[in-house]
């Protein structure tokens, strides 16, 4: 027998949908790490803003979640919700140009130079600073596991906007590392 | 086979960026003075349920648990290398700023040694995490060891997967904790189907790296297939 990953979060949803308060309460723990850590790296790890906005996404989906239609697609209507949080924060900061506190010290970074703790923290000082669609789409594409299928069906877009996407930020980052003086990595070949 | 990409950073390697900085799987707080009239709105049972999450961490929650192979007093064999204590000690400052709090060198816990040599300790962060070392045999040619850091196991995430290949001349290596119950992974791994037993909380595995299709065998004989290895 095989058994998928997530009936039980299904069931929660399906039971959180009908007003089961203990299954809400189920569903906000099993769903917390997937969309605090989504929104929070859409808004800027190492923000007050991003942990503010995590909050707040998750209190989107307690107040939301009676509105799920498909408790089959709970995981994906979770993002959606989490997703729009952080596209609204992050544009909010840019609008008002609040400068975001630094993921690293600059000093710190500059400490670590070429090694390959300062090579990370170069990728995520530029990500930061991307355009909010092109963070999420990142996000949503590497660190949560969408396929682009997915991802465009959580952003409300195409799928070749979620491959025009990528590839900006992806080229946008490159820049960034080779002003840095980041040499290119040998790398084993990719599919993309 | 390697090639020189195109740009200077790969899709794994930016995902690999993301995962570092991906935080705690809670919301840090300022303080209740700052959060309180957003909870006060919330639901009381989403509000009971973080708080009593909150309670939980601040009581000394187990990073550990369900890793029975983990779950003894300390002991001398539980102590890591001196070059890997002072190693964390070096890299903690860094480690916090990516917001997985700090390592506890204390609370590190031996769990099982692979014939090899290789042994594999257990360790938490101050924000409740579980790590997982591995450190190679005195003398080894490979690289000293390694370290890696996440959320505590769970039914719903009862593994933890990682590959290094610290010497090009061997295969890569690939292992992770188990949660109890947890008796054998199988996944595809560079086009063949494998299955390998979990012994004391640890797997292992060496060959292909590209590890897909990831399913948990339970002692009870049930399956669980599991998605990227989340």
């Amino acid at each position: 027998m095989t058994v998928q990953v997530t009936p039980d979060i299904v069931d929660l949803a399906r039971r959180a949908s009908a007003g089961e308060t203990a299954a809400a309460e189920g569903l906000l723990r099993e769903l917390e790490p997937l969309v605090v850590r989504t929104v929070r790296l859409v808004v800027g790890s190492g923000s007050w803003a991003a942990e503010d906005a995590a909050q707040d996404a998750l209190l989107d989906i307690d107040r939301g979640i009676h509105s799920l239609r498909d408790p089959q697609s709970v995981k994906a209507w979770a993002l959606r919700v989490a997703t729009q949080r952080a596209i609204k924060v992050s544009r909010r900061e840019r609008v008002l140009s609040l400068r975001r506190a630094p993921s690293l010290d600059p000093e710190l970074v500059s400490e670590l130079g070429q090694t390959a703790l300062g090579r990370s923290a170069a990728i995520k000082a530029a990500f930061d600073l991307l355009p909010p669609r092109l963070r999420v789409t990142a996000v949503l594409r590497l660190h949560v596991g969408l396929s682009e299928e997915e991802t465009a069906d959580v952003l409300g877009c195409s799928v070749g906007t979620v491959k025009s996407n990528l590839h900006d930020a992806r080229r946008r980052l490159a820049r960034a590392l080779r002003e840095r003086g980041f040499e290119p990595a040998t790398m084993p070949k990719e599919a993309t | 086979m390697t090639t020189q990409n195109a740009y200077p950073l790969s899709l794994q390697e930016l995902a690999t960026t993301l995962d570092a900085y991906a935080g705690p799987p809670r919301p840090r707080t300022r303080g209740a003075d700052h959060r309180w009239s957003i909870w006060r709105v919330a639901s009381a049972a989403a509000v009971l349920a973080l708080v009593l999450a909150g309670a939980a961490y601040a009581a000394g929650f187990n990073p550990f648990a369900g890793i029975s192979a983990a779950d003894h007093p300390a002991a001398s064999n539980d102590s890591l290398p001196a070059w890997m204590v002072a190693d964390i000690a070096q890299f903690n400052s860094t480690v916090e700023q990516m917001g997985h709090g700090h390592l506890l060198t204390d609370s590190t816990r031996f769990v099982r040694q692979l014939p090899s040599g290789m042994r594999f300790y257990t360790m938490a962060t101050s924000v409740g995490e579980l790590c997982l070392a591995n450190v190679y045999p005195p003398g080894s040619s490979n690289a000293k060891g390694g370290l890696g850091c996440g959320d505590s196991l769970s039914q719903s995430q009862p593994i933890t997967i990682g590959s290094e290949q610290p010497n090009p001349a061997t295969p890569p290596i690939s292992y992770g904790l188990a949660i109890d119950g947890v008796t054998a992974i199988s996944f595809m791994a560079g086009g063949t189907e494998t299955t390998v037993p979990v012994t004391d909380n640890v797997w292992t595995y060496e060959g292909s790296a590209d590890l897909t299709s990831v399913t948990v065998h339970w002692d009870d004989g049930s399956t669980q297939t599991l998605i990227n290895g989340r």
